[in-house]
């Protein structure tokens, strides 16, 4: 968006402005901002790249970082790993998606015999919010493997997954319960006066109401949790990360790692951007 | 006191405490099949409350109900059958804004009396059409003026065939200009033999249609009476005090 000009009178005719872009057929007053706009960050960027590419370490980075053999070797293998990657996320945000719902609406529901589920529930957001996700991939992908339970499986996806679930899940299952405590509680008491159940009242009013509130907040826990992916590396697993890891150590050169990031960026840019998008669109609507 | 009543509905002794402040104190109050009995008195007087304890969306301290013959505070009672024969409609409309009103009206048949869709929405649908709302079942509510979201909550209450109707201030929320054709409707309920409890700041309508005037003060019941007795001549400085003040208000 161009800044504000003083001459445009209203913030309205402002934006179709910057909307239609159309900086060649735009009044005077508002080709200077926007040539402002390019010059400076032209300036900036250019001056930022000067002086990394003058650095006396340059040359030995470009060649730890940035060698194009390496990136030719390391491409096909690293991005056979971010498949692993993308398959992880699916399978866990799926499963978040369903069981931190569980776990909201447990803790939501009234009535003294959901006591004890409400304070397990309480008990399993605290914890896992509480320890770092590289611990619990930690703790479940070395730790219960290595009790060697009669037909436990060891696989370290398996584990990498579910350590994923029930950390992210205590964060998604918050969100959930913002989105139904900012219901009105007038809501609440207009369900049941027509006879709904408690339960009746959570499935058909409360959230569907509740959860097109949070999907912009949701969205972004999973944009964090795309990326988190990455740490099940730590179990072995041949995902993105243990690839570049493994590609690195061989041939002592770093680019592997870039090739790598290059990939999580690509998946997590678009779904950020989608997010504030959602987001942005949503406040516009909240006035209505 | 005996368990039996000839009274359709029969508060007796009520009271409910919120902590330490007592909001209603031992309300008595009876009410025959087709009265109108409105509720009257300054804010925090204990109004709402009242009408909540009826449908149980609030608990009561001590004292009973009953509601045609049958007691209705206990824990036995079913209060979702109950809520189906005493039905609701709230100053703030409270109409689900993700659905349409074609959907906010069969949502109670539908998933509580377990009415086929075909007929939840037929019926409702001529309910709509006699409250002049045809045409409005398939916006959502935010696409309608204060007076039809009312209409519809009031269309809403009615589509489990209720035999009690509670009505809280369900026009003080609306500009002056849309309260008529709201109090239209309560006069077609009325005519049509529903009974209606009803809290209300319209003194006017309440002095028109009502079969009883109740003037609640600190959550008791002062006075009541027929509307000529209890505006016309007013036994208790309070109430006085009250009709005083609304008068002033340019509300009588
Ligand atoms: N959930 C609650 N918790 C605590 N106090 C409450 C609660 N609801 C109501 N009260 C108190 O109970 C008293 C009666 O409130 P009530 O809403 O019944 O009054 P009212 O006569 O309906 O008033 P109004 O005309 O403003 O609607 C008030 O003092 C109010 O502050
Ligand atoms: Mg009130």
């Amino acid at each position: 968006m161009t800044p504000a000009s003083p001459g445009t009178p209203t913030s309205q005719t402002r934006e179709t402005g910057a909307d239609t872009g159309a900086a060649s057929s735009a009044p005077p007053s508002q080709i200077r901002p926007a040539a402002i706009a390019s010059l400076s960050t032209a300036l900036v960027f250019g001056a930022i790249i000067l002086a990394v590419v003058n650095s006396s370490g340059w040359p030995a980075f470009k060649r730890q970082f940035l060698s194009q053999r390496a990136f030719e070797r390391a491409l096909p293998e690293v991005i056979r790993g971010f498949g692993l990657n993308v398959k992880m996320f699916l399978i866990a945000e799926v499963i978040i998606l369903v069981f931190a719902l569980v776990v909201a609406v447990v803790r939501a529901l009234p009535g003294p015999a959901l006591l004890p589920f409400r304070l397990l529930g309480t008990l399993y957001v605290d914890v896992f919010r509480g320890v770092p996700t590289i611990l619990v991939i930690y703790l479940l992908g070395l730790g219960v493997p290595s009790l060697k339970l009669q037909g436990v499986t060891s696989d370290p996806v398996f584990w990498g997954v579910a350590a994923l679930v029930l950390s992210y899940g205590a964060y998604v299952a918050e969100v959930y319960r913002s989105g139904i405590e900012s219901i009105h509680p007038s809501q609440r008491a207009a369900a049941r006066s027509i006879g709904l159940t408690s339960a009746q009242s959570m499935r058909y009013v409360i959230l569907p109401q509740a959860i097109r509130r949070v999907v912009p907040p949701l969205l972004n826990d999973f944009v964090s949790l795309q990326k988190d992916t990455a740490l099940v590396s730590i179990l072995g697993p041949m995902e993105a990360m243990r690839r570049a890891q493994i590609d690195a150590a061989g041939n002592f050169n770093y680019t592997a790692y870039l090739v790598s990031a290059s990939c999580f960026l690509l998946a997590t840019i678009p779904l950020a951007r989608f997010t504030d998008w959602l987001m942005r669109r949503q406040e516009r609507g909240a006035g209505r | 006191m005996t368990a039996t009543t000839d009274s359709f509905l029969d508060i007796r002794e009520l009271s409910k405490s919120y902590g330490d402040s007592l909001v209603l104190d031992r309300i008595n109050l009876q009410l025959n099949r087709g009265a109108v009995v409105c509720l009257i008195g300054s804010s925090g007087s204990g109004k709402s409350t009242l009408l909540r304890t009826v449908n149980r969306l609030e608990s009561v301290d001590s004292g009973m109900i009953f509601f045609d013959g049958q007691e209705i505070t206990g824990h036995h009672v079913d209060e979702n059958q109950l809520r189906k024969r005493i039905a609701m409609v709230f100053q703030s409309f409270n109409l689900f804004p993700h659905m349409t009103v074609l959907k906010n009206i069969t949502l109670g048949p539908r998933v509580v009396h377990g009415k086929p869709t075909e007929e939840a929405n037929q019926h409702a649908l001529e309910l709509l059409a006699r409250f002049g709302l045809e045409g409005k079942a398939h916006v959502r509510p935010d696409q309608l003026s204060g007076g039809q979201q009312q209409r519809v909550a009031i269309v809403r209450a009615l589509a489990s065939e209720p035999d009690l109707l509670l009505l809280d201030e369900i026009t003080s929320a609306l500009d002056p200009e849309l309260v008529g054709e709201v109090l239209n409707i309560i006069r077609e309920l009325k005519d049509s033999g529903m009974t209606i409890l009803m809290a209300t700041h319209e003194m006017g309508f309440a002095r028109e249609v009502s079969t009883k005037i109740c003037f609640l003060d600190q959550g008791s019941i002062l006075e009541e009476g027929p509307p000529e007795q209890l505006f016309g001549s007013p036994r208790q400085p309070r109430t006085q005090q009250f009709l005083q003040r609304i008068t002033e208000a340019g509300r009588l």
